[in-house]
C-alpha cells in the first residue's frame, strides 16, 4: 500500500490520503466531535478560535468542529448515492440507447439530449421545489440530474464497441444480447464511466452545497458543508472564521476527488499507458 | 457613488442655468425589497408601506408619536350613539391639481369595501355600511353599530385616499400613474431598481415636504442593504439585521433609530390532537428559555415576552399578564403530564428558511423542547409556500413574526378572534372560544374607556389561561440612518412599519 502511494504522483497520494480520510470520518465522524455538534450554548455564540472550540463556534453557540465533522456525512452520502443513482440508470439508458431498437434508443437519446440542454442546479431547483428535501430526495434529484451525463458516455462508448471484433464474434456465435451486454460490452466501456463517476462526486457535492447553500437542501439543524457556508456569510463581519473553514473543506475535498479523477483517466486510458 | 453623479450633474445644471437659491436635496432610501403592486388597498409589506406613506395620505394617518393626526379631514365627529363619524375636509389638492373631494373619500373607501374586492383590510372597513356625501367637503361615514377602532382602520396606508377619477381610469392598472394628495409626486418606477417621488408644491403643509426628491432604492439582500448606507450609497435602510447592529452604531456617520415593534412567538392548529390542549400550549411556554432564542436569532437583541404580546401603555397592557409565565421546565413537565403527554410527542414546526431570524427561532424552540420531551422536526420552505401553508393550516405549530397593525387593542381580534374564518395568517388554526368572542365583540363597540379596560382586563386573563398563541420575544425593528439626514422617525411599537410617514419631515444637510 505505501508502495502504491509513493509511486503515484504526490498531489495524487495526497488527494487520496485526504479522500481517504473524508470516507473514514464520514464513518465514524460522530466519535470523533469533540462536542454534541447539537447543542445549543447561547452564551457562547459567534466565538473565535479557542483552545476550547478550536474552530469557533457558530451563531447558535455549536462547536463548528463537531459540526464540521458531522455535516460530511451528509455530504458524502448525498455526492456518492446520487453518483451511483446517475451511474446505474445513466449505463443502463446508454446501452439499450445504442443497442436497442432504433425507435426506443431514439427516444432515449434524444429525451436525454433535452435533460442535457438544462443546466443542473436549475433542474435541480425545479425538483427539490417538489419534493421535501432531505438526505434521500437530494441523493434522487443530483442523481437524475446526472443521468444524462452518463447515459451520452456510455451509449457513445458501446457504438464503438460494437464495432469490435469480439464482440462481432460473440454475435455471430449467437450469444444472446443479454450475455453481450454483460460480458463483451459492459467491461469495455467501464473506463470512461468510472472517470465521469469521479467528476460527478465533485459535481454532486458541489450542487449538494448550492442547494444547501439556497436553503433547499439538507434541513437544518443537520449541517452539510454548503449549508454552513451559506449561513456563515451573514456573520462575515463578526466571525468571518466560520466562513473559511466549511469553505476550505468542501475545496480541498472537491480537487482531491477532480485531481484522482484525472489521475484515473490517465490511467485507465490505454492510448497514454505506458 | 450615485449620489456623486447626482451632485455632479446638478452642479452641471445649476452651472448652465445658472440659477440662483437653493441647492437641491434628495434623499436616497435603501428598502428591503421592490413593491409588487402599487395599489394602495393592499397591504403587500413594510417596503410598499414606506412608498405608499411618501406619496399617500388618509383623512388621518398616524402621527409620529403614534397620535391619529388629521390630515385629509381637517377635523371629524363621532356621533353621540357612535353610529356615523362625519369628516370635515380640508383644501388640499391631488398631485393632478384637482381637489380632495368627499366624492373622492367616498370613492375610494367604497372601493375598499367592495365585497367583490381584494383590498387587505376589506373586513375591517365593511362595518362601514354607508358613505354619504353631505357636501363638496363633507362626508358622513355610517356604521352599522359604535366601533372604537374604526378610526385607527382610517389611520392605516391601505385606506389612504384618491381621486374618484383616477380610480375609474387607473383601476385596472394601478402602477401606471399613481395619484394621492400626499408630501411627494409620483415620478417613476424603474423596475428592479428605484422608485423616485419628488416634491409636491401644493402639499397641503405649509412648509413640507423639505426634500426635493426621494429615490426609494430596492434592496433585497440585508448584507448588500448594510453596504450601501456604510459607502453613503443611501442615506436610510430600513430591516437592519440584528446582528450589524453594533458595528453600525459604531461608525461615526450613521445612527440606528430602534424601536421594539413585532414579536415572535408560536401559532398552533388545534386540530393536531397535543395542541388542543390548552395546558400543552402552556407547557410550550414555560419550556423555552427566551434568552436562547435572543441570543442565537436575534444576537443578543430583543426583549422576552412571558405573557401577551401587549405593549407598554397600550390597552390591555398589565404587569401581571406580562409577566404570567417563567422559564420552568419543571412546570412544563408537569402540565404536559396532566394532558397525558408525559412522555413527550412528535410535532411539526413550520418557519422559513428565506428569513434567517425566523428558521433561527425554530431551531432554538426545537432544542429547547427537546428537554421536555416534544420531538419536533422543521419545516423550512421558502417565504411564498410558508404563507401558503399557513393559509390552509399545513402546519402542527408555526413559528409567528408580526405585530398589531393598528394602535387600537382591537388589534387583538385579529389574533385571537373565531368568527367565521379559522384560518387565517395570525390566528392559531381552528381556535375558537367563545367567551372570548363575546370579550372582544364587547370592547369593540364600548365608548366607555374603563368599559374598555374592565373588558380587556377579562380578555387578557381568559387569553393566558387558553394560550392559543404563545409569545416569546420583542424583536428589533431599527432603521440605520446617515448622520447628516434628521427628521426621519422610527415610529414606536407597532407603528414601525409604518415610519415612512415621517418622510415629510425629513432635511438632509
Amino acid at each position: 500500500m505505501t508502495l502504491f502511494l509513493l509511486r503515484m504522483r504526490p498531489a495524487v497520494a495526497a488527494s487520496a490520503l485526504l479522500l481517504a480520510a473524508v470516507v473514514a470520518i464520514a464513518i465514524i465522524g460522530p466519535a470523533l466531535a469533540p462536542y454534541n455538534p447539537y447543542e445549543i450554548q447561547h452564551l457562547k455564540v459567534n466565538q473565535p478560535s479557542s483552545p476550547q472550540h478550536w474552530l469557533g463556534t457558530d451563531e447558535f453557540g455549536r462547536d463548528l468542529l463537531s459540526r464540521l465533522l458531522i455535516g460530511i456525512r451528509p455530504t458524502v452520502m448525498v455526492a456518492m448515492g446520487a453518483t451511483v443513482i446517475a451511474a446505474a440508470f445513466g449505463t443502463f439508458l446508454g446501452i439499450v440507447g445504442a443497442y436497442g431498437p432504433r425507435l426506443v434508443s431514439f427516444g432515449i437519446m434524444r429525451s436525454v439530449d433535452i435533460l442535457l440542454a438544462f443546466p443542473p442546479i436549475l433542474l435541480a431547483l425545479l425538483a427539490v421545489g417538489f419534493w421535501q428535501s432531505g438526505v434521500v430526495s437530494l441523493m434522487a434529484v443530483i442523481g437524475v440530474v446526472y443521468t444524462p451525463h452518463f447515459a451520452r458516455i456510455a451509449q457513445s462508448s458501446t457504438l464503438q464497441v460494437m464495432q469490435q471484433e469480439y464482440v462481432q464474434a460473440e454475435r455471430s456465435m449467437g450469444a444472446s444480447p443479454l450475455r453481450i451486454v454483460f460480458r463483451a460490452i459492459l467491461p469495455n466501456i467501464l473506463s470512461p464511466l468510472m472517470v465521469q463517476a469521479t467528476l460527478t462526486i465533485a459535481a454532486a457535492i458541489l450542487l449538494e452545497s448550492g442547494l444547501s447553500f439556497l436553503g433547499l437542501g439538507i434541513v437544518p439543524p443537520e449541517p452539510s458543508w454548503g449549508q454552513m457556508i451559506g449561513t456563515a456569510r451573514s456573520y462575515l463581519s463578526i466571525n468571518p472564521m466560520y466562513l473559511v473553514w466549511p469553505a476550505l473543506c468542501l475545496a480541498m475535498t472537491v480537487l482531491a476527488i477532480n485531481i484522482i479523477g484525472d489521475y484515473l483517466r490517465d490511467l485507465l486510458d490505454p492510448r497514454l499507458r505506458q | 457613488m450615485r449620489k456623486l453623479i447626482a451632485t455632479g450633474l446638478l452642479a452641471a445644471a445649476l452651472a448652465s442655468y445658472s440659477t440662483a437659491g437653493m441647492a437641491q436635496s434628495t434623499v436616497y432610501f435603501g428598502i428591503s425589497g421592490e413593491p409588487t403592486t402599487m395599489d394602495p388597498m393592499m397591504q403587500t409589506g413594510t417596503t410598499f408601506r414606506t412608498v405608499k406613506l411618501g406619496i399617500h395620505r388618509g383623512l388621518v394617518n398616524y402621527d409620529v408619536d403614534g397620535s391619529i393626526s388629521h390630515e385629509l379631514a381637517e377635523s371629524y365627529e363621532v356621533a353621540p350613539d357612535g353610529l356615523s363619524i362625519t369628516f370635515a375636509l380640508r383644501d388640499a389638492l391631488f398631485h393632478d391639481g384637482s381637489p380632495v373631494t368627499a366624492a373622492d373619500v367616498k370613492a375610494s373607501l367604497d372601493r375598499i369595501r367592495d365585497p367583490e374586492g381584494a383590498a387587505s383590510f376589506r373586513n375591517e372597513l365593511s362595518a362601514i355600511t354607508d358613505i354619504e356625501v353631505v357636501d363638496n367637503k363633507t362626508v358622513r361615514l355610517v356604521l352599522d353599530q359604535p366601533n372604537a377602532a374604526m378610526i385607527h382602520y382610517l389611520a392605516l396606508p391601505e385606506s389612504v385616499i384618491m381621486p374618484a377619477s383616477w380610480i375609474e381610469a387607473f383601476e385596472a392598472d394601478p402602477n401606471v400613474a399613481p395619484i394621492g394628495a400626499g408630501p411627494f409626486r409620483f415620478v417613476n418606477w424603474t423596475r428592479g431598481r428605484e422608485i423616485v417621488a419628488e416634491r409636491f408644491e401644493d402639499y397641503y403643509k405649509e412648509g413640507k415636504p423639505h426634500l426635493d426628491e426621494v429615490h426609494y432604492v430596492f434592496y433585497g439582500d440585508e448584507n448588500a442593504r448594510v453596504n450601501a448606507i456604510r459607502t453613503g450609497d443611501v442615506d436610510i435602510i430600513d430591516y437592519v439585521p440584528a446582528r450589524e447592529l453594533e458595528a453600525l452604531e459604531a461608525e461615526a456617520e450613521i445612527r440606528t433609530e430602534r424601536t421594539f415593534g413585532p414579536f415572535m412567538g408560536l401559532q398552533f392548529n388545534t386540530q393536531f390532537e397535543p395542541f388542543s390542549h390548552p395546558e400543552v400550549r402552556q407547557a410550550i411556554a414555560y419550556a423555552v428559555d427566551r434568552a436562547v432564542i435572543i441570543n442565537t436569532a436575534f444576537n443578543g437583541i430583543g426583549t422576552p415576552i412571558y405573557g401577551l404580546a401587549i405593549p407598554e401603555g397600550y390597552m390591555g397592557y398589565s404587569e401581571e399578564t406580562t409577566n404570567y409565565f417563567t422559564h420552568d421546565v419543571e412546570r412544563a413537565r408537569e402540565l404536559l403530564a396532566e394532558a397525558g403527554y408525559a412522555d413527550g410527542f412528535e410535532a411539526r414546526l413550520l418557519a422559513s428558511a428565506q428569513y434567517s431570524f425566523h428558521q433561527n427561532t425554530a431551531v432554538a424552540i426545537q432544542s429547547e423542547l427537546a428537554k421536555i420531551g416534544i420531538t419536533v422536526t422543521l419545516d423550512l420552505p421558502d417565504w411564498a409556500n410558508r404563507m401558503s401553508k399557513a393559509s390552509v393550516a399545513d402546519y402542527d405549530f408555526m413559528v409567528m413574526g408580526s405585530l398589531g397593525e393598528i394602535t387600537d387593542p382591537d388589534w387583538l381580534s385579529n389574533y385571537y378572534y373565531g368568527g367565521t374564518q379559522l384560518v387565517r395568517n395570525n390566528n392559531s388554526a381552528y381556535f375558537q372560544d367563545d367567551r372570548i368572542d363575546e370579550l372582544l365583540d364587547q370592547a369593540r363597540v364600548s365608548t366607555d374607556q374603563e368599559e374598555r379596560e374592565a373588558l380587556y382586563a377579562e380578555f387578557a386573563d381568559r387569553a393566558l389561561e387558553l394560550s392559543p398563541l404563545v409569545f416569546y420575544m420583542w424583536r428589533d425593528q431599527s432603521y440605520a440612518v446617515r448622520e447628516n439626514v434628521q427628521g426621519f422617525t422610527n415610529m414606536p411599537a407597532f407603528l414601525s412599519f409604518q415610519s415612512g410617514f415621517s418622510i415629510e419631515n425629513v432635511t438632509v444637510e
